[in-house]
């Protein structure tokens, strides 16, 4: 990593860490054993919490932990008048945003974070999202955050009864046009496309379908190696959720995809992506069509054999099913 | 630093190393040199810093000019012809003589940190290249982003110079691709290894090599074209910076400062006058005498080649900012080959607004260059500043208008209503602007090059440093520094091999800047999500494909 200044590692010194850990390890436990008895005691006391707290500081991936912590904080929350418990919750919420900082992309903290929301008598919505943008910015690809994202703007609907689709579908296009090799980004916008032509009938979903086309196929033909273009080209021409095509129309969007990844394959002759999406594609149109699946595909596995030995079998099986 | 009054006949002054001239690399030796612990004597005839490379106030310019243009002319330049308006500040001006932009991946800004020297100095960003084509200046594509989003290139076109980005952030390990090329014209090689159509050529040799012509070899192309790629990934928007006040210069002063900190002595104000090879004395017209243990390294070249470079620097009544990206104060443009009536050199325009420090607010400093000698030269300069002011004039008007018609809109795919550039060209073309630009200050000027390095005779106690490049960005700086230094010492096995004082402040700046991984154009796959396993499925899990 960079600016961690790289110490001299002699034996000498070397020996010197080993010692250090031994003991932190040995400290470690010890307040391991501690919490793990006061959760067996079913001690529920602010103390107890005090002890979790030192010991999630050193190690929030202890998921146990975060149990035995929500434990204590609903025992304290019985009986409780709101503002004592928005206050443990505010606490919570700033104790998990320090955490959050160090390790963006631990499961339980997020978690921890949206059980808060979730008991919180008045969920500070709007700081979430803030929040969420702000983590999304120092790592545009963190999908943790896209998921909790999903998760604040949800709260925000149902607690102003105003929808966001517009708003977070125009967010994701900002976060692709910065950097496209994004798929959390792009997997979002599969949410919410569905529910943006539905909010906003005056959009021609046909004419919307081939606008994302086109976007996607930018994307493609500048970087064919991101799986994650790929992918969501797929959703466009594969799914139902966006404008009902009749079986005509599905067939002639196959065959225009076709021939726009054929045109690529025919610059890039190694593409993986694009002889497997090729593949697929023309499995797909025959049986739209009623009619057996072209025999160019079983080039494109043979290819793909010797370009991804990994997935050999795969591409195998694939042959065989034919 | 006073001027030498003393008019003692005997030697009492001594050092090890006396630097005639502070000249950026004369400065980065004095500097290295005194680092070392050798006794340095820093002089130089003029009253400021930077000598060939200083940007100079209007009142020294004029002195300059006068001195450029006498029989006694010892500069690299010659045949100045100055107009300044009257009533102008003379101090509120710094007319850089060696315009130069610094790569943020460059020898020269890694030495500028690990000297401490930067921390003098005070940059800004620069990241608007453009390039005149068809009468207008079209913003270089150097990002993946730029050329994803970009509404003017083709599919297969966006493919194929992605493809060349990637091969050449890596071109030096890549050789069976461009060895056979090696020496052949860059552009022969864009296009029949990458079929790059003319204008990605165009853009890639002119404003992203910097080359003054797609005849440049491929392998010197290819690095040159690397240095702008790899730069852009360094602080992110910008592949270049420039200092305030006027960069060469800047940067020989603060290499200057250095030196002295480690105990070099400077004067200036101070000409040599003589030398003596067998008693190591040094004469000064003062009069003076210094006695010269081991070497001179003097800025008066001698040794000059028939290639020249013929500037022009142009002060206008207009702020520019038309020009400047967010943030920025300084564009670059290019005329490419033949774009001119027929010049067989690029014009390279460094455009310095308020914001470099070196004009008031409300004005631009126009820099001008080619690679083409005399009268040619300045004929095609003054073509480029024609368009120049049209464009400036055209883009900062607040009144331009013409009337379309409904048939001369299309629509591309994504809705975008697109208007014929032929039919947008000739509005242009016809267009003629309410007012006129003022000058307030047109110089023009040549400038010889020397060859370096300069293999001073073997027993010789007399080294020339060259004098500065043609080229736009800093070039070769460090490497010109270190033969120097070699030259003195022997080796270059300790050059600025110092610990400064450690303070963490410059920690970010310099991890950024020899940051060695090209993430942009390499293998940037959406897998490493990082640490969890279960990544991978939970999330394509929620995709329905």
């Amino acid at each position: 990593m960079h600016s961690v200044k790289r110490e001299r590692t002699s034996a000498k010194a070397r020996e010197e860490r080993r010692r250090r850990e031994a003991g932190k390890i040995v400290e470690y436990k010890a307040l391991v054993d501690k919490v793990l008895t006061s959760r067996k005691n079913q001690n529920y006391t602010p103390d107890a919490l005090s002890l979790t707290t030192t010991l999630l500081k050193q190690n929030p991936e202890y998921y146990t932990i975060w149990n035995y912590r929500r434990e204590i904080l609903t025992s304290i929350f019985l009986a409780q008048p709101a503002e004592t418990i928005q206050s443990h919750i505010d606490n919570e919420l700033q104790f998990l945003f320090a955490r959050l900082m160090e390790f963006p992309k631990c499961y339980w903290i997020w978690n921890h974070r949206k059980w808060c929301l979730e008991t919180s008598p008045s969920p500070p919505w709007k700081y979430e999202l803030g929040l969420v943008t702000k983590m999304l910015e120092r790592d545009a690809r963190n999908f943790h955050g896209w998921h909790y994202r999903r998760y604040v703007v949800q709260g925000t609907e149902q607690a102003t009864g105003k929808s966001l689709v517009r708003p977070e579908f125009d967010y994701t296009t900002t976060k692709i046009k910065a950097n496209f090799s994004n798929f959390s980004a792009w997997h979002n916008r599969t949410k919410l496309i569905p529910r943006l032509l539905k909010e906003e009938p005056d959009i021609d979903a046909r004419n919307f379908l081939d606008n994302e086309v086109n976007l996607i196929t930018q994307a493609i033909y500048t970087d064919p190696d991101d799986q994650s273009v790929w992918l969501y080209h797929r959703w466009l021409i594969t799914s139902d959720d966006i404008v009902k095509l009749s079986s005509d129309e599905r067939k002639d969007l196959l065959n225009k995809e076709i021939k726009s990844i054929q045109e690529l394959l025919d610059v890039e002759p190694d593409s993986k992506w694009c002889l497997q999406s090729l593949a697929f594609y023309k499995c797909l149109l025959a049986s739209l069509a009623g009619k057996a699946v072209e025999s160019s595909v079983v080039g494109y596995l043979d290819k793909l054999q010797d370009i991804d030995p990994m997935r050999k079998k795969r591409y195998e099986d694939w042959k065989v099913q034919l | 630093m006073a001027t030498s009054t003393a008019s003692a006949t005997d030697c009492n002054e001594t050092c090890d190393v006396l630097i005639y001239g502070t000249g950026l690399v004369e400065s980065v030796v004095a500097a290295a040199l005194a680092w070392q612990g050798t006794n340095v004597l820093h002089i130089d005839s003029n009253p400021y810093y930077g000598g060939a490379w200083a940007a100079l106030n209007l009142d020294e310019l004029k002195a300059w000019t006068d001195r450029v243009n006498s029989a006694s002319n010892n500069t690299p330049f010659l045949d100045a012809y100055l107009y300044i308006s009257r009533n102008l500040d003379p101090r509120k001006y710094a007319i850089d003589l060696s315009p130069h932009i610094l790569f943020t991946r460059s020898d020269l800004l890694s030495l500028l940190i690990k000297s401490r020297v930067s921390r003098y100095l005070e940059f800004k960003p620069l990241g608007s290249f453009h390039t005149f084509e068809q009468d207008s200046f079209e913003k270089v594509p150097g990002t993946k982003e730029d050329i994803f989003t970009s509404q003017t290139l083709t599919l297969l076109t966006k493919r194929s110079l992605m493809r060349f980005m990637k091969f050449v952030i890596d071109w030096e390990q890549n050789t069976t691709v461009w060895q056979e090329y090696k020496d052949e014209p860059i552009s022969k090689f864009l296009e029949e290894k990458f079929g790059l159509d003319v204008p990605q050529i165009v853009e890639l040799v002119h404003s992203i090599g910097l080359l003054p012509t797609p005849k440049t070899s491929t392998e010197v192309a290819l690095a040159k074209i690397k240095r702008y790629l790899t730069s852009m990934q360094v602080y992110g928007n910008f592949p270049a910076m420039y200092s305030m006040y006027g960069t060469g210069g800047e940067l020989a002063q603060g290499f200057c400062r250095s030196a002295a900190v480690a105990g070099a002595v400077y004067r200036l104000g101070s000409k040599l006058v003589g030398f003596d090879e067998t008693t190591g004395v040094a004469e000064l017209e003062s009069g003076e005498k210094i006695k010269v243990a081991e070497k001179i390294i003097s800025s008066e070249t001698v040794a000059t080649q028939d290639e020249e470079v013929t500037r022009m620097v142009a002060v206008v009544e207009k702020d520019c900012k038309e020009w400047f990206a967010e943030g920025e104060s300084a564009a670059i443009v290019v005329f490419p080959v033949d774009t001119l009536d027929g010049n067989q050199a690029a014009v390279q325009v460094l455009v310095m607004g308020s914001g470099s420090g070196q004009c008031p607010s409300g004005q631009a400093i126009w820099y001008l260059s080619i690679q083409e000698s005399g009268e040619l030269g300045r004929k095609f300069l003054y073509v480029a500043l024609e368009k120049l002011e049209e464009a400036i004039l055209r883009e900062s008007t607040q009144d331009f208008e013409f009337a379309v018609n409904e048939e001369e809109i299309a629509y591309l795919p994504n809705g975008l209503p697109v208007i014929s550039s032929v039919r947008l060209g000739e509005s242009l073309r016809n267009f003629t602007p309410k007012e006129s630009l003022k000058y307030l200050l047109k110089l023009t000027y040549s400038q010889k090059s020397t060859v370096s390095p300069i293999e001073p005779p073997a027993d010789s106690k007399l080294i020339y440093s060259a004098a500065p490049c043609f080229s736009l960005a800093f070039e070769d700086i460090v490497d010109q520094a270190k033969g120097l230094y070699e030259l003195v010492t022997g080796t270059t096995d300790d050059f600025f091999d110092v610990d400064f004082e450690d303070e963490d402040d410059d920690a970010t700046v310099s991890a950024a800047a020899q940051d060695t991984e090209a993430r942009e154009f390499s293998d940037d796959k959406d897998e490493d999500v990082g640490g969890h396993q279960y990544d991978f499925e939970e999330v394509a899990g929620e995709m329905t494909i």
